[in-house]
């Protein structure tokens, strides 16, 4: 073997050309192969991040039967021992408590439907992080007047600000992306827009009596920092719950829908709203990663830690089963995207060995008519062709992880109404690559075996070869 | 003359040529398809958000937007109707009130939208009158008043959407070759009425084994679906003072569209019989929608509407349905990535087996320098031949993979298992794949760029070969 | 002689006669009336309720005083439980309004809650509402007589007509023959199945009327739910007009 190892290394290099043109073309097959799937792969992760992330949570420990009746009578005990118990579980970063339901907010004439979601101001800062969320710019009448007292705006930067009339934002990016100048003119005036169109706001604090209100709903209830809002709704066990509250500050939710409609309390207030003392209607548990292995294990732990029968942890596609099916759909158009490639690249490999095979079919008839038995050459062949591959293979691998891991840290960033409509959906308009992982080493293994079924082809034709012919050229 | 020399070399030696023609007439049948599949799913959501959802271009009051009540109508309706008619573009319009309502049965109730239309009108307009289900009723008509239209989900939601196991359900199961076994197990759960999908399905489970669920489950199901028609809905809505009043209907059909989000909470009934309900001989508008000749006249119409509009909001359809008019957008970048991909892919393979081939006829290249041909002809004829071979598959791709997607375009492709999933955002469970001829052009022009540019280097490869050193090779 | 007598014996027959009549025109639909006019017949009343609610796990009691005028206007004020107490509602006509003093907040109901329990029951804001339906939103016949509790009763089946505004097909009434209390009545879907019993027991005089003081609601699809009333006191014929059943009233009413 090793001699059969020797010949085949001496013979790549003795052509170096032809090494390396079909070397090259196993390098390109699992380089695009690599980056192709990683593109693929960090768009879901990205779309489930977003969700899961600061939406649904990887784990929830509801009630068995709040799942298809959302109702605050499906609340459970809020346990302190056993949420730390949760958090203390390996691979845990948070264990945040909820207490959600459905209620009427009324001001002045305004009546409307409305979520209440209750959170511990704290622990929420690791996962919804409704601070991040409070407006801080607003492009009112008002913002405008100062735009223009400060004079040096030009006219279509404004014209351009005027058509987000009455827009609200949480952050500076979203107003850039929304006016979407160019580059220049947010260099000179961004700060100016930004220092006009500014907003005061406030937040919760521990055992805050007061709520915070999605901006949609602020302004069809009439109000702002400082007003209050009537809540009205059923309680824990039909009790009418009816209470006055003091907005503290009001929050843009992306989604155009949830900004409608949506109220934040603390659990204590809501507790004592609801006549729910000590209820809370979930318990959402952030791991480390969302493997399903991970989630498989902790969901088993927690529901060991759980006092009865009547509540119980279940995983984010468990929750969100409509969600699940949608990606794994849209997976595999991606891996029927990924099998096209694949067919063009096997071509392209196989294009080279022919190629090389016919160029070489002189050589193969020295050989064996001096005396090399053909199973020795089979030997030498299968040799190069590993060592190829391997080389192409490695080389690829290698060249596609900078890339990768640049995508990753700093991903394109979508602009534009596409933008506007994936934040609006809650995704951050990004389009990242995977970090490294299986995907990696499955594109290596199939590049692997398509290398080894064009090498099928030299050994047939050694197989048939007839000496005389060959020499003749 | 190069022309015809380069035809020729390309089928010197069959095996490479063919090489390369089969990997991108394979290429491009798959490129075909796939953008053939988002391509009809794309066509199929912005076809349906348009026929049974938002129409073209819709009018409403614009306070309405903000806060549906009863009494924002659209405002001076004459003058639009005039600037409607004149239109150049039109095909249909329709009229209708909307009014927020709660829909209450025996067993269940929900809220609902509640649409006052003229059903002959509608179904110039919308094509809702065509997704009646099977055993499902019928679209509503002028000369049934109290009659209301409810979608699949919403009869789900209000417990009219039934199951139940009968003597000749049991007969009919045996003539589809059900088993002896299942039947008789089926004899338990005889003649009881179950009112939800969810409780159906439990009786079943607790019945039947995994295996039997897997293959009878969905024709036992579909069997015993009782759709309630003729059952009463009550209908509560409010007045302008907010006053609740109510009225009865009767199912006369369900429907069901690719959206379960806008079938969950729209019902139709007769516009005077809603009329009635509210107390007037007004008719109220608070919605009109219209439906042009072409799509791509959407915003023309909507700026000359919105001139004589006044106090009133004119949409287009890319307004009302944001996530059609995204999937579009997204579904080009997808396109260019993919292609560009794809393309990429292919200039390596070839610009490879080009080089080896340049390699393998080094002699034969000398030889011909040698007798004088110049640099500038074999760099042609090398090109071409690139070009030539590339051509032939891109030709037979395309063909080929139009082919294949009229005929699957015809009869779909059906993705079971995640039906729920897609409808539930709008996509069908069954795709008809379609390409345009846009998308024909487009892959016809990324061929001959990419042919071209690989056969560049090859090419310059041929030019370097010295002529005498050439000849020396073997 | 002949001819008078012929006249006596004509009009004792006739007397005899319109007795039998008289008999006959007890119909159904006067059974019902009858039967409906105990609570709402008369001009006025005033009664102090409690109702319960039962639920698997848990059970709930609220105590309030009802003030009725005629169909149209009645007005209810909740003594307990302390964190329910002071709330009224009032209706009029098809209105129905509730106010809470916590929040000072008079609010109207809106239809999305029709469907709702009033106060988390079994007893549908809408049955509040439309009360005096069972005379005219139904075609009535007597089928039977059964005993209940011990007291003969007509069995009346009730069909919903074609243009009434109500979810329910038919129901059963049970009517107790000498005082026309509802004993029992059975509500039914369109399809023939039970949704519904409501029965009426622990017979009573109250201000000189004869009246079921307990009435239970239990649906039949969840039989651990029930919903009970118990009538603890009742006057008729009470002084009040329609001012009281006002807005104002509702804020004031002790």
């Amino acid at each position: 073997m090793k001699e059969e190892f020797k010949i085949a290394w001496r013979n790549l290099w003795r052509n170096r050309r032809r090494t390396i043109i079909t070397s090259a073309s196993i390098f390109f097959a699992v380089f695009f192969a690599v980056i192709m799937r990683s593109y693929q792969l960090g768009s879901y992760d990205h779309m489930i991040n977003n969700l899961i992330e600061s939406f649904t949570g990887y784990i929830q420990v509801q009630h068995v039967k709040y799942q298809d009746n959302p109702l605050i009578d499906n609340s459970f005990d809020y346990n302190d021992p056993i949420a730390s118990a949760i958090s203390g579980i390996d691979k845990v970063v948070s264990v945040t408590p909820h207490l959600e339901s459905f209620i009427l907010a009324s001001s002045g004439t305004q009546t409307k439907g409305a979520a209440v979601i209750a959170i511990d101001p704290v622990k929420e800062k690791n996962f919804s992080d409704p601070e991040s969320k409070l407006v801080k710019y607003r492009i009112t009448d008002e913002a405008i007047m100062r735009m223009k007292d400060a004079g040096a705006i030009s006219d279509d930067v404004l014209e351009k600000v005027k058509r987000n009339f009455s827009r609200s934002y949480s952050s500076s990016a979203r107003l850039k992306l929304e006016l979407g100048l160019t580059d220049e003119d947010n260099e000179r005036w961004m700060p100016e827009i930004l220092k006009c169109a500014e907003v005061s706001n406030g937040y919760l604090e521990n055992d805050d009596e007061g709520i915070l209100v999605s901006d949609k709903l602020a302004s069809y209830l009439k109000v702002a920092v400082g007003d209050s809002v009537i809540l009205m709704g059923q309680g824990y066990h039909g009790v009418s719950a009816t209470g006055i509250f003091p907005v503290r500050g009001i929050i843009k939710m992306p989604s155009p829908e949830i900004d409608n409609k949506l109220i934040i309390m603390t659990i204590p207030a809501a507790q004592n709203f609801f006549d729910a003392e000590g209820k809370i209607t979930s318990l959402v548990v952030n791991l480390t990663n969302k493997s399903n292995r991970l989630l498989k294990t902790v969901k088993a732990r927690i529901n060991i830690l759980l006092p009865d029968k009547n509540i119980s942890a279940k995983t984010w596609y468990e929750l969100n089963p409509i969600l699940y099916q949608q990606i794994q759909g849209d997976s595999q158009t991606g891996v029927a995207m990924l099998g096209v490639l694949y067919f063009i690249i096997f071509f392209g490999i196989f294009g080279t060995v022919l190629m090389m095979v016919s160029e070489r079919k002189r050589e193969f008839g020295v050989l064996v008519a001096i005396g090399m038995q053909k199973r020795k050459l089979k030997r030498i062949v299968t040799v190069e062709m590993m060592l190829l591959g391997a080389i192409g293979l490695v080389c690829g691998l290698l060249a596609s992880i900078p890339l990768i891991l640049y995508f990753y840290y700093y991903p394109i960033v979508l602009k534009g109404d596409l933008a506007i409509t994936m934040e609006d959906w809650g995704w951050d308009a990004v389009m990242p690559t995977a970090w490294l992982g299986p995907y990696f080493y499955w594109q290596a293994v199939i590049v692997a075996l398509m290398v080894v079924l064009a090498t099928l082809y030299p050994l047939r034709k050694i197989g048939k070869l007839k000496e005389i012919e060959a020499l003749k050229g | 003359m190069i022309w015809s020399i380069a035809w020729k070399n390309v089928w010197r030696n069959k095996k490479r040529s063919l090489v390369v023609i089969v990997a991108v007439t394979l290429g491009i049948i798959s490129g075909v398809l796939l953008v053939g599949i988002m391509e009809g799913w794309t066509k199929q959501r912005l076809h349906d958000a348009v026929y049974n959802e938002v129409s073209h271009i819709q009018i409403h009051n614009k306070e309405y937007i903000k806060n549906e009540e009863i009494d924002l109508t659209v405002r001076d309706i004459d003058e639009i109707t005039q600037g409607i008619d004149s239109i150049k573009e039109l095909s249909g319009w329709v009229k209708r009130t909307k009014i927020i309502a709660m829909a209450t049965t025996p067993w269940a109730n929900t809220g609902v939208i509640i649409y006052g239309v003229d059903a002959e009108n509608e179904r110039l307009v919308t094509g809702i009158h065509k997704e009646i289900v099977p055993d499902g009723g019928e679209y509503l008509d002028n000369q049934s008043p109290g009659d209301i239209l409810i979608s699949d989900k919403t009869a789900e939601l209000l417990k009219l959407k039934q199951y139940i196991v009968t003597d000749s359900i049991i007969e009919g199961l045996r003539k589809d070759k059900v088993p002896e076994v299942v039947l008789i197990k089926l004899e338990t759960l005889k003649d009881k009425r179950f009112r939800s999908p969810k409780d159906f399905k439990e009786a079943l489970k607790k019945e039947f084994n995994k295996k039997e669920l897997e293959r009878n489950g969905l024709l036992i199901t579909d069997k015993a679906l009782d759709y309630r028609i003729r059952n009463k809905i009550q209908i509560t809505i409010s007045d302008k003072e907010g006053t609740p009043i109510q009225g009865i209907f009767r199912v006369c059909g369900i429907y069901k569209t690719t959206n379960t989000g806008f079938d969950q909470t729209s019902v139709f009934v007769n516009t005077p019989e809603l009329a009635n309900l509210y107390g007037g001989n007004d008719i109220l508008t608070h919605e009109i929608a219209i439906l042009l000749n072409a799509i791509d006249d959407a915003d023309i119409v909507k700026e000359q509407l919105s001139r004589i509009s006044g106090d009133n909001s004119v949409r287009t359809w890319k307004e009302l349905a944001p996530d059609a008019a995204m999937m579009n957008d997204f579904m080009i970048m997808y396109y260019f990535i993919f292609i560009g991909i794809i393309m990429l892919a292919l200039a390596f393979g070839i610009i490879n087996t080009m080089l080896m081939a340049i390699l393998e006829r080094t002699k034969e290249l000398g030889m011909l320098m040698a007798i004088g041909m110049n640099r500038r002809r074999i760099f042609t004829m090398i090109m071409l031949e690139t070009i030539f071979l590339t051509f032939v598959g891109a030709l037979a791709g395309m063909l080929s993979g139009w082919a294949i997607t009229e005929t699957l375009g015809k009869t779909g492709i059906h993705f079971t298992g995640w039906g729920e999933g897609f409808e539930a955002i709008g996509f069908a469970a069954r795709v008809y794949p379609v390409v345009t001829p846009d998308f024909f052009v487009f892959i016809t022009i990324m061929v001959i760029v990419t042919a071209i540019i690989s056969s560049i280097w090859p090419a310059r490869k041929a030019l370097k070969l010295i002529p005498v050193e050439a000849l020396r090779t073997e | 002689m002949k001819n008078r007598f012929a006249t006596l014996l004509f009009l004792l027959m006739q007397g005899l006669g319109s007795n039998t009549l008289f008999a006959q025109a007890i119909n159904a639909t006067d059974i019902v009336r009858k039967a409906d006019e105990k609570f709402n017949g008369e001009k006025s009343s005033y009664s102090v309720m409690s109702m319960t609610i039962i639920r698997p796990g848990w059970q709930r009691t609220i105590e309030f005083k009802n003030w009725t005028l005629g169909r149209d206007f009645a007005l209810t004020l909740i003594t307990a439980p302390p964190k329910e107490a002071g709330q009224t509602f009032l209706k009029r006509g098809s209105e129905m309004w509730s106010w809470n003093p916590s929040i000072s907040r008079l609010i109207k109901l809106p239809p999305s809650m029709m469907s709702q329990g009033w106060m988390g029951s079994d007893y549908t804001n809408d049955d509040i509402l439309r009360e005096s339906s069972v005379v005219i939103d139904y075609i009535h016949e007597i089928i039977g007589e059964e005993s209940i509790g011990g007291r003969l009763c007509y069995k009346i089946r009730m069909i919903a007509r074609e243009d009434a505004s109500i979810v329910w097909g038919k129901q059963i009434r049970w009517i107790d023959k000498k005082d026309f209390l509802v004993l029992k009545a059975e509500l039914y879907d369109e399809d023939g199945y039970l949704v519904r019993t409501e029965t009426g027991s622990n017979i009573k005089i109250m201000d000189g009327r004869t009246i079921t003081s307990k009435i239970e609601l239990v649906p039949e699809e969840e039989p651990e739910n029930k919903t009970l009333i118990d009538i603890r006191e009742m006057k008729f014929n009470i002084p009040a007009g329609e001012s009281f059943f006002s807005q104002q009233n509702m804020k004031r009413v002790r």
